[in-house]
């Protein structure tokens, strides 16, 4: 009975873990004499902070009373002040009177202390149109600082002067504080440990000393162990830093980004389930999430909701992830070059020398799950018939679809292309003529159900669709790679080099 | 001032004066954090306002105002599920139901009694026992700043405060003994 007891206003006191609430409920189920000893235990808790609130807020004690708080009780003798709270009349704002009758509603004083008076009031003389009836701020006991974190500008900062005239580099900034940052890169220091960097233009509003909203823009955080727990909230999705560091994107409609760089986050979608639904993730994952996507349901303005997999071949973060299918060494290798993959062939890659595969960069598919494959690629340039690069969703080397950049002598262009192929029947490319100029673009094929489509992009935003078909083979595997194609040279040379910068795949929730 | 709006106001004071600790109380025990129990007792009371003519007047305002608390704490539970555990809805509605048969079976004048017992009851608290529970209810802090402040660990602050809280149960009750002699 006592540990309940105590466990209650652990729980009570926002002290208990998620662990140890979870418990109590599971015992409060139990009978209904422990709902009743919850409800009462809650009651004195409640008395007990109405009474020693208003304590808190009673002018400075009077000498017995600071006795009482300050006398000895043989155990070391704290000297700490006991409630450093201050009768703050003379923070009331100005302009604002006394509450005439503060007994007519029980707000100011009492545990609600700091219940925004002169917003009830209004809105009550709004209603009930009872003019004239006016409510005083009263008593707003202030006992905690509210500055929570220092900006440090890391370059040159330009803020917003509509909206803050007063940021500077070590500016102290406190709750409620928004952070208009229209360029520059700057750095939010909480005391907590936990360090933001927001670039510009970012729109950030601190709301607690463990807490910040991001409206739009980008930041990263990194929070120290002492500072675990730390949340970022964007329109879509809750973040709760596990200890690590991630990023977080929030484009002007709302979706969100967020990427695990290292150690670990917890995600929930406040808006879309079930609350209790969250999502750990782990190192070079990442979980997208909007009401603008390139599904179709994006028109309904259901939230879209991605988790993903990113291979950063500057970091070769995820690298581990991927399988080299029948690498053949003679003619072909692989490297990093300006921070992308480097992936040159002088050899055909899905049909290989054996008709088996070759050259593949694979890993296994999501099975019952929609998902999206995405390859960006910083620079290849075909030259000739069948040289390309691509993406593949794969059963095997006879049954997959693909969609790939390549060149054609015989259509003399550069192009995109969709396909699929399978033993019983070779399905009829689509080609588009797209050239890419030496510049990057990126390839996407998309799973919805049977359905497989085939995208293209020159700046991984505006997406055009290339052609979707039904697939009729299983799928095991997705990946890419880069072919050089036939006529096979001799030898194994020329090389033909294809640089990926980023390979990622996402999942459908 | 209109009379029929100087009627409307009076009636609407002395129904939320009655439910008021009521609905705190509830709120309070199901939000832990006393920063977000107090935006959500404010939710609530924008939405009483706001609604208020819609109340009926036949029917029980303290139920009433109590449905509109559970609606805001279900509401601000989805909006801040990240933050910890919350009881699942039928355990905030049966907390909720509970709540009102307990508070009600105190007559008002009783429970100002016990308001005023409970203040004589906290005076005997002395020392750091005092500091702490000063610190906890009055200030809202940790058992872990608390400990800071006071130079002690977070979990002989809990104990501390476990005793004090021990003591001012054991004091309310003998001096509610003694008035019964």
């Amino acid at each position: 009975m006592t540990d309940h007891v105590q466990q209650i206003h652990e729980y009570l006191a926002a002290e208990a873990s998620d662990e140890e609430c979870r418990r109590l409920e599971a015992w409060m189920k139990e009978d209904e004499s422990h709902v009743d000893l919850f409800v009462r235990e809650a009651l004195l808790h409640y008395q007990l902070r109405e009474a020693l609130r208003e304590e808190c807020s009673t002018p400075a004690p009077l000498d017995d009373e600071k006795d009482r708080h300050s006398a000895g009780d043989g155990a070391g003798g704290a000297s700490t002040a006991a409630a450093p709270c201050l009768h703050h009349d003379e923070d009331q704002p100005p302009g604002m009177d006394p509450l005439p009758d503060s007994s007519v509603f029980r707000i100011c004083g009492n545990t609600f202390s700091s219940w925004p008076a002169p917003v009830f009031g209004t809105l009550l003389v709004a209603l009930l149109g009872l003019g004239g009836w006016y409510f005083g701020l009263g008593c707003l006991p202030t006992c905690k600082n509210d500055e929570v974190a220092t900006v440090q500008e890391l370059s040159a900062c330009k803020w917003d002067k509509s909206r803050d005239d007063s940021t500077t580099s070590d500016t102290r900034v406190s709750l409620g504080r928004v952070l208009n940052l229209l360029e520059g890169t700057a750095r939010v220091k909480f005391d907590c440990g936990a360090e933001v960097t927001l670039t510009g233009p970012a729109l950030m509003k601190i709301d607690s000393d463990m807490d910040a909203t991001l409206h739009h823009g980008d930041l990263s955080v990194n929070v120290p162990d002492e500072a675990r727990g730390f949340l970022v909230h964007t329109s879509e999705m809750d973040v709760r830093d596990l200890g690590t560091e991630f990023t977080l994107n929030v484009d002007k409609q709302g979706q969100t980004k967020l990427e695990v760089v290292d150690g670990k986050v917890e995600a929930s979608l406040p808006q879309k389930e079930d609350l209790r639904k969250k999502r750990n993730l782990a190192e070079g994952e990442y979980l997208r999430a909007g009401r603008s996507t390139l599904d179709e349901e994006s028109s309904s303005q259901r939230l879209n909701v991605f988790r993903g997999v990113r291979v950063d071949f500057a970091t070769m973060q995820g690298f581990s992830l991927l399988e080299i299918i029948n690498e053949n060494k003679d003619r072909f290798r692989h490297n990093t070059v300006n921070e992308c993959l480097s992936v040159d062939t002088a050899w055909g890659s899905v049909f290989g020398s054996q008709g088996a595969g070759e050259n593949l960069f694979l890993l296994p598919a999501p099975q019952n799950e929609d998902f999206d494959v995405v390859l960006s690629v910083a620079k290849f340039v075909p030259q000739r018939t069948s040289e390309h690069v691509g993406l593949l969703i794969l059963d095997d080397t006879d049954n997959y679809s693909r969609m790939i950049y390549a060149m054609s002598t015989e259509r003399e262009d550069r192009h995109v292309k969709f396909n699929v192929e399978t033993d019983a029947a070779l399905g009829q490319p689509v080609c588009e003529p797209v050239d890419f100029d030496n510049k990057s673009f990126q390839l996407r094929l998309m799973r919805r159900g049977s359905e497989i489509s085939g995208w293209w992009s020159r700046d991984r935003k505006h997406w055009n669709l290339c052609h979707s078909a039904t697939a009729p083979h299983a799928i095991r595997h997705v990946g890419f790679y880069a072919s050089k194609g036939h006529p096979y040279p001799k030898n194994g040379t020329p090389y033909r080099q294809a640089l990926i910068d980023e390979f990622m795949i996402e999942i459908k929730e | 001032m209109d009379k029929q709006l100087a009627e409307e106001k009076q009636n609407f004071t002395e129904l939320w004066n009655e439910a008021y600790r009521l609905v705190a109380a509830y709120t309070s025990s199901l939000v832990a954090d006393h920063h977000h129990a107090e935006e959500v007792m404010s939710r609530i009371a924008v939405t009483v306002i706001k609604k208020f003519q819609q109340y009926d007047p036949t029917r029980s305002f303290e139920a009433w105002a109590m449905g509109i608390a559970r609606f805001e704490i279900l509401k601000f539970r989805r909006e801040r599920a990240r933050d910890r555990h919350f009881f699942a809805q039928d355990m905030l509605e049966t907390i909720g139901d509970r709540c009102s048969v307990i508070f009600n079976e105190r007559a008002a004048q009783q429970r100002t009694d016990d308001e005023s017992l409970l203040k004589e009851c906290l005076k005997q608290i002395q020392g750091r026992g005092a500091q702490a529970m000063t610190m906890c209810y009055g200030e809202s802090l940790r058992a872990e700043e608390i400990g800071q402040r006071l130079k002690m660990t977070a979990g002989a602050v809990r104990t501390m405060l476990h005793r004090a809280r021990g003591s001012v149960r054991r004091c309310i009750e003998q001096k509610k003994n003694e008035a019964r002699l």
